[in-house]
């Protein structure tokens, strides 16, 4: 889906980003889009996939609002553009990078809280250069958000929605640049749901901006801009179609039960990282512009979940309480019946856990839990610099160039939250001492303080800090004649990074503290691409690029969490893409086709995993995985008559794995490699997005300051996530070689096609005329609205994972079945807002 | 003038409007649930003794020792009684065994961690109507269903998430005391009336062979059986499972009393040993010297 909107922004962009390149300074998009308030795509729907939305919601509010609302869509269906994940995008913030360096995620969390700050931005999409960066394989994105450039005036805006969250109010204020080159914007968010789509979810989050501006002179301005938006939520993740069925609901969400018959989530996320920004920009010449900023971040990412002692899992939808592993068809419905009843048995039984906590033998320490409520942490600290340099040094050559540094610290342990109902938990891990009997020491979290005693706040089982360093240098000469624009690029990347153990652990006493080695590895990006203009109605343009890219921190180490080991063969990933298009553009018609091409090669993934043989973790260390990405995109709009158009955009493509992976299996609890395998994944697809997608709408436009579109959007070639494991000797040994059972193990299950029907609509009502005496002022009321998944289609999943966990002794699929996700139902989106300017 | 007013009053409101704070949505303070009264539930008995349980099934309606499938309970039976071993330390597994005053008897469950709710010292109520009782190798067990899976029909049993269908939990921190046995009584016990109870045995100690030895395998997993011995050289067996997290302990050197489940083997040639199961290494008070 995300293909559809971003080849829309593509269709929209390329002439006013690529071919804006000669302008020498940063290019925004200052159209004046009063008339329609700006749509937020992030619905943060479930925690696996937020990031991935929030890549939609930055490319679609690229300033125009089909892509924006198409993107609000296509997102829903987990669409990628081009097949890329999130890594692959860059964003800059007033000139600063931001993507994560410790796994090139590109997340901005304030784009749900600050949209009406969000109007000054551009954005390049696939490999078609930018001013500003040199750009992920995605396309890059630029937002500025220095109150100098924020619209004069108050805006306040309401919503309501019926996604994670069912409210939103928020506002800000700008003045613009006052007496003295001064200029102040301060903004305030707040959206809630108390309760969210799924059952058990909700969501609380606010946000804050203040953004302070001077001016010198009028060649330079420093911008200081600081935002935050802390936020909690209550998530919830997807369930294997046993339970979904039993539960009567695809959104059936075990993360929650009842406590004192109050609801309460498992899987709470609490996420806080203010940053703050300084920004300074030089506009030397009309040639020459420099621009230059630093940005701090820190901050805390968190994520509650139920741990336990010597004590079966709490999950209500744990394997183990499949009723369809009972043999006796009367205890299987006796059980289904149960969990179609009970809510304690379909959710989680909080009361039952504090039972059994409070029943525990009382000690010195009193009441050891058997179960707790425990946080993921990570807490994280982040500096970001970046300098861009853009000149032109005669009409027909300019020259773009960059440096940035980026360093980061996450502090990753697991701490205490509650104890229900007892006195301490203990440090200790549950699983090794079946392998090692003898040595005591094995059980040990923390080998320096051992057996401790843990209380709330106290961190336990695993504590590691992750350092990242990476510096990068670009440079992008761009050439203009009349009919032929091209440019080369190269970028030069430096990653320097390690773990550092701050527990000894009992499983690896010699090599889980202190510093792990420094891994350090240097890539290359080259990009070249040339356009060609036939007349100033018809494009043609080709681009391409060859880049190595390094792993990222958790794919590096064999078991981050424990341990120092450096994954063998740790090697950087090859990477070529290509892409050629042609457009043309006239007053009435806008047409684009291209086609992409896009090949990994030496590819890492790291699975850690319960396994049933070794009845320990292990960790599956795949490298070599191959991938393939190609297809072809198609872009149309056409003003039919007067206010009437038709837009058809639509994606297709086919992206699979290019090459099988060879995995190095070793135990959680050993050094030894217990095997080598090859995971013969090649020729499978890639899942969790549609390969083919496409979207139809029908849009008009009145004079009088309203609008109404409809959209038919299709979705096909979807397969679920594989799971290399399934894929391997091992998990078909014993099994006859071209059975029934044979071909299911290794067949990949397409999800089907679905149809879904959007509609969008927004009105502009100026105040001033209705009202008299309101002096300079402008007041207006803005209405936005949009209805997604009309039909209420309830059954269209857009995600399917296998799980990695595997049942070697039965090759019973269903023991651990593919989870699925499915989109939501009929869904609305509808905005006031109210400015003053 | 006026429109500065306006602003004035917007500015105002505006600020007002964001400060209003709802209160939390996602609630992550939460009152503990009240603590449980630690009493058996209202109006639940027991309907008869597993004595006379046993009787009624081995001799009466049913003569499940007889039977080589599991017999099903039809009547509306309850019984009573304490847990005696529970599967902390994992020497007992996917098993609640409990006595009353006339005898002992095993529920095999399909679920681990069971000392979680059914610990030592718990009353629990077994209602049997719709469960079946099954003659394991000399060990009365009863479960929800015959399992056909394998070669044999055997006794399958009940599921974690209909044990509370079946089993209704009492008071907890019931006293139970064990019953004082020689090993002559022992190995003399009437083992139908007798088995899955807690017994004691004085004045005992592991014989010379077997000191050198851990109370089992824990590397293969394997069980372990150590002899015991009283002054009159009579022996028996303690057993204990590789699974056990005092598998790897040494058996213990010295001499003294004996706490454990009565339990049943039976050996390759078709006799039944009578043994002991104890529940972790404390069963083993062995303080004194040897004799």
């Amino acid at each position: 889906m995300k293909h559809l909107f971003s080849f829309f922004c593509t269709a929209v962009l390329c002439t006013s980003v690529a071919f804006a390149q000669s302008d020498s300074t940063e290019k925004t998009q200052q159209q004046d889009l009063d008339v329609i308030p700006v749509v937020s795509a992030n619905s943060d729907d479930l925690s696996e996939s937020i990031s991935d939305q929030n890549v939609a919601s930055m490319l679609a509010s690229s300033g125009d609002i089909y892509a924006a609302t198409l993107a609000y869509r296509l997102n829903q269906a987990g669409f990628r553009y081009r097949g890329y994940r999130n890594d692959q995008f860059t964003t800059i913030i007033n000139g600063i990078l931001i993507n994560d360096p410790e796994n090139g995620q590109s997340f901005f969390n304030g784009s749900g809280a600050f949209t009406d700050l969000m109007r000054n931005r551009s954005g390049s999409l696939g490999l078609l250069p930018s001013s500003f960066a040199f750009g992920g394989l995605g396309g890059s994105y630029n937002l500025d958000l220095r109150a100098g450039g924020m619209r004069k005036g108050l805006s306040l805006n309401y919503t309501a929605t019926n996604r994670s969250y069912y409210n939103r109010l928020n506002g800000s204020y700008s003045t613009g640049y006052i007496k003295g080159g001064w200029a102040f914007t301060v903004a305030f968010s707040r959206r809630w749901a108390v309760k969210g789509y799924e059952p058990g979810t909700s969501y609380d989050g606010y946000g804050y901006f203040l953004g302070i501006e001077k001016k010198f002179g009028t060649k330079n301005r420093l911008a200081l801009t600081i935002f935050g938006t802390p936020t909690q939520s209550a998530r919830a993740t997807s369930s294997v179609r046993e339970f979904q069925q039993l539960a009567g609901t695809n959104y059936y969400n075990a993360d929650w039960g009842y406590q004192n018959g109050q609801i309460r989530s498992a899987n709470v996320n609490k996420r806080f990282e203010p940053t703050f920004m300084l920004t300074h920009e030089a506009k030397i010449s009309n040639k020459t512009n420099i621009i230059t900023g630093i940005d701090f971040e820190i901050g805390r990412n968190q994520t509650s979940n139920i741990d336990y002692f010597n004590s079966p899992s709490p999950d209500p939808d744990y394997y183990k309480n499949l009723p369809s592993l009972i043999s006796d068809p009367g205890q299987r419905a006796m059980a289904e019946e149960l969990f179609r009843t009970d809510a304690n048995v379909r959710q989680i039984a909080w009361d039952k856990l504090y039972a059994i906590n409070r029943a525990a033998p009382i000690g010195p320490n009193g009441r050891q839990s058997s179960y707790i409520l425990g946080d993921r942490m990570e807490d994280n600290k982040q500096v970001n610099f970046n300098t861009t340099l853009n000149h032109t040094f005669y009409d027909h050559i300019s020259l773009t160039a960059g440096l940035t540094y980026q360093w980061e610290k996450v502090r990753h342990y697991k701490q205490v939250n509650d104890l229900l109902g007892g006195d301490y938990y203990v440090n200790l891990n549950d699983y090794a001492v079946q392998d090692f009997p003898t040595n005591p020491d094995v059980l040990q979290n923390d080998l320096q303080h051992p057996n401790r005693i843990l209380h709330v706040g106290d961190a336990y089982e695993y504590d590691y800090s992750s350092q990242i360093h990476k510096t990068s240098v670009w440079l992008q000469p761009y050439f203009k004649f009349n009919h032929v624009e091209f440019f080369v690029s190269g970028q030069l990347t430096h990653n320097y990074y390690w773990r550092t153990g701050n527990v000894q652990n009992g499983l690896y006493p010699d090599n889980s503290l202190g510093d792990s080695k420094k891994i350090s590895l240097i890539n290359y990006a080259i990009k070249a691409g040339f356009q060609y203009k036939i007349n100033g109605r018809n494009y043609f343009y080709a681009n391409g690029e060859v880049k190595t890219e390094a792993p990222t921190f958790n794919q590096s180490f064999l078991s981050a969490r424990i341990r120092n080991e450096v994954v063998t063969g740790l090697t950087n990933e090859n990477v070529y893409a290509a892409e050629i298009g042609y457009q043309y553009k006239s007053p009435i018609i806008t047409l684009k086709i291209s086609g992409f091409y896009t090949e990994f090669q030496n590819g890492i993934q790291n699975r850690t995993f319960f396994h049933d043989d070794y009845r320990t973790n292990v960790n599956y260390s795949l490298t070599g995985i191959g991938k393939r990405e190609l297809g072809g995109e198609l872009g149309f709009d056409a003003k039919i008559y007067k206010g009437f158009s038709v837009n058809l955009v639509a994606s297709g493509g086919l992206y699979k794995y290019s090459s099988n992976a060879s995995a190095t299996i070793t135990k959680d609890n050993s050094d030894q490699i217990l095997a080598n395998q090859t995971a013969y994944i090649k020729n499978y697809y890639l899942g969790g997005m549609p390969q083919v997608s496409g979207s139809l709408g029908f849009k008009y436009s009145s004079k009088h300051y309203w609008y109404v579109g409809i959209n038919f959007n299709y979705f096909d070639q979807m397969y679920v996530e594989i799971n290399p494991i399934r894929r391997t000797l091992a998990a078909v040994d014993l099994v006859d070689y071209g059975s029934a059972q044979y071909n299911e193990i290794l067949h990949q299950e397409k999800l089907k096609g679905q149809f879904t029907m959007d509609m969008t609509g927004g009105y502009n009502l100026l105040l001033n005329k209705y009202i008299h005496h309101m002096g300079k002022y402008k007041y207006s009321l803005n209405f936005y609205g949009t209805l997604t998944n009309m039909a209420n289609n309830r059954n269209f999943v857009i995600n399917g994972q296998e799980q990695l966990r595997y049942d070697y002794g039965q090759n019973n699929l269903d023991k651990f079945g593919t989870k699925y996700r499915y989109m939501h139902g009929f869904g609305y989106f509808v905005s006031v807002a109210f400015r003053m300017q | 003038m006026k429109s500065s007013l306006i602003n004035k009053v917007l500015i105002t409101l505006t600020a007002a409007v964001m400060a209003f704070a709802v209160s939390s949505c996602v609630k992550d303070k939460f009152s503990a649930p009240a603590a449980l009264i630690n009493a058996d539930p209202s109006g639940m008995q027991a309907t008869m003794t597993t004595l006379q349980f046993k009787n009624r099934y081995c001799f009466g309606v049913a003569h499940t020792l007889d039977s080589s499938r599991p017999v099903l309970i039809t009547d509306s039976i309850i019984l009573s009684g304490v847990i005696n071993a529970d599967d902390k330390t994992g020497n007992f597994y996917k098993q609640l065994i409990l006595q009353d005053a006339t005898g002992g008897i095993q529920v095999k469950v399909e679920a681990t961690g069971l000392y979680n709710e059914y610990p030592i010292g718990r009353r629990v109520f077994i209602k049997c109507k719709g469960l079946y009782l099954y003659n394991y190798l000399g060990t009365l067990e009863m479960g929800s269903y015959i399992d056909t899976t394998g070669p044999q029909p055997t006794l399958g049993g009940i599921p974690n998430t209909l044990l509370s269908t079946y089993v209704v939990k009492g008071a907890s921190g019931v006293p139970l005391a064990p019953v004082k046995y020689t090993i002559a009584d022992l190995n003399n016990a009437n083992q139908l009336y007798e088995q899955s109870t807690l017994i004691q045995v004085d004045s005992v100690e592991f014989i010379d062979g077997d000191l050198g030895l851990t109370y089992s395998d824990p590397f293969n997993k394997a069980f372990g059986n150590i002899t015991f011995t009283e002054r009159s050289r009579n022996t028996a067996v303690v057993r204990s499972s590789g699974y056990a997290n005092f598998a790897a302990v040494p058996v213990a050197q010295g001499s003294g009393t004996l706490t454990g489940i009565f339990t049943i083997y039976q050996k390759s040639n078709g006799t039944f040993i009578n043994q002991i199961g104890i529940r972790d290494t404390t069963d083993v008070q062995f303080s004194s010297p040897r004799f």
